[in-house]
């Protein structure tokens, strides 16, 4: 109950950041947050997050900031699939995790710009979503437990 | 590194959460298709709007508020406009109404001239166009004083006329005005005749102040009320026929065979701006 009380938290704070972080145009549309809040529950958090609980606040999240239904949860299950694939055939040495999330971030932006190709500035778009989104990440690492 | 600390160091790389790969793909499908499908449909549709917490909508409070100020701003600089805007209306509707009032009194006396004018062309070809200058001239009652005088032409003697009939006479001439004398004074003689059904009488005028009279006219001689009075031009200045006025009254005289005739005159220089001088 406390984990999903938690998560619910963890949801509603990364939501409210990028409430924050959408006022700027060139942060909008944005999923940094939400992408490192899927990293951190799914892949960082030894709490046992619920995996369908992760699915609704993509598919919530989604329903927030008026992108399409499912874009979230794409991006969160082509990760999982990509972990899963990358699980079975590699191993990661300890010390590259952080990269190992970097990429994840990396390639959860790049589905996004995918799924949302923009005309402009995606590069820019690229660059800032990703910094963002891995810094939320780490802080979530750090500070959220 | 954030991640170099103690508690991430026994950590595993990937996560450990057992995930059936097939549900993973079905869920992959359903999302695809969820995310592919229209998503404008009206049930989604209404999910998304009742979920929707726009980031706008924290822009749209502060444009909002900037929307406010403005507003407010303008209404009051739109209010100080429409002030002045007000006060210059105005003062140019005070102005029109003034030029309005000009023009009006400038198409009157158009009106007036071309009667005037008319009244020239049609009965007196060599006569003058005269603008009334001063009524009651020098305190004098039936006096007044009009712009045309010597150089124009005009000499002691000659009748004014208006458009109804004859209003009075010339006595004095000077270089550029002429003093006339109504036919209401009492010092202005005019000999007319009064044409009663095919019957005429001729008479001596003079003014009494209000109206002219015939102090003795005998009663033998039939004649109504309303019967015109005209002149009868045996004067060298006085044209004949000219309308003098209307029998108003028949008062009866000290002498029984006599009337005293009232006779309502034709014309009211004081109406007028313009008279014709006769020559």
């Amino acid at each position: 109950m406390m984990i999903k009380f938690f998560q619910i938290k963890l949801f509603a704070l990364s939501a409210l950041l990028t409430l924050l972080a959408s006022l700027f145009d060139i942060l909008y549309p944005t999923i940094s947050l939400i992408t490192a809040f899927f990293i951190y529950c799914f892949f960082v958090s030894t709490n046992g997050f619920k995996y369908f609980c992760i699915l609704i606040s993509g598919f919530l999240f989604d329903g927030f900031f008026n992108f399409d239904f499912g874009t979230c949860n794409l991006i969160f299950l082509s990760l999982v699939l990509f972990d899963l694939s990358l699980k079975k055939f590699i191993s990661i040495k300890k010390k590259l995790i952080n990269y190992y999330f970097f990429l994840l971030i990396i390639l959860a932006q790049l589905i996004f710009l995918l799924l949302h190709p923009l005309s402009q500035n995606y590069i820019f778009y690229f660059i800032i979503n990703s910094s963002l989104s891995f810094i939320y990440l780490m802080i979530l690492i750090r500070y959220a437990e | 590194m954030f991640l170099s600390s103690k508690k991430r160091k026994s950590k595993n790389l990937f996560t450990k959460i057992d995930i059936n790969l097939n549900l993973l793909i079905i869920l992959l499908i359903i999302n695809f298709s969820v995310y592919s499908s229209n998503q404008d449909n009206s049930f989604l549709n209404s999910i998304k709007k009742s979920l929707q917490l726009a980031p706008q909508s924290i822009s749209l409070i502060f444009e909002f508020g900037k929307d406010l100020i403005n507003d407010v701003s303008s209404y009051f600089a739109f209010k100080q406009n429409l002030l002045s805007e007000n006060e210059n209306l105005q003062k140019e509707n005070a102005e029109l109404k003034a030029y309005v009032m000009q023009m009006a009194d400038i198409e009157s006396e158009n009106h007036e001239l071309n009667n005037k004018l008319n009244i020239q062309k049609k009965y007196f070809k060599d006569s003058l166009v005269t603008q009334i200058l001063n009524l009651n001239y020098q305190g004098q009652n039936h006096h007044f004083l009009v712009d045309k005088g010597k150089i124009d032409g005009v000499y002691s003697g000659q009748v004014v006329v208006d458009k109804s009939g004859i209003v009075g006479q010339v006595i004095e001439v000077n270089n550029a005005s002429s003093v006339i004398r109504t036919i209401l004074s009492n010092q202005l003689y005019l000999t007319g005749y009064i044409k009663s059904r095919k019957i005429i009488y001729q008479s001596l005028i003079k003014g009494d102040g209000k109206n002219l009279t015939v102090d003795y006219f005998n009663k033998t001689n039939k004649i109504n009320l309303g019967d015109e009075v005209f002149t009868t031009g045996d004067n060298l200045n006085i044209p004949k026929g000219l309308r003098i006025g209307k029998v108003k009254k028949l008062l009866n005289t000290e002498l029984n065979d006599f009337y005293k005739l009232v006779i309502e005159p034709s014309s009211n220089p004081y109406k007028e701006r313009f008279l014709v001088i006769v020559k």
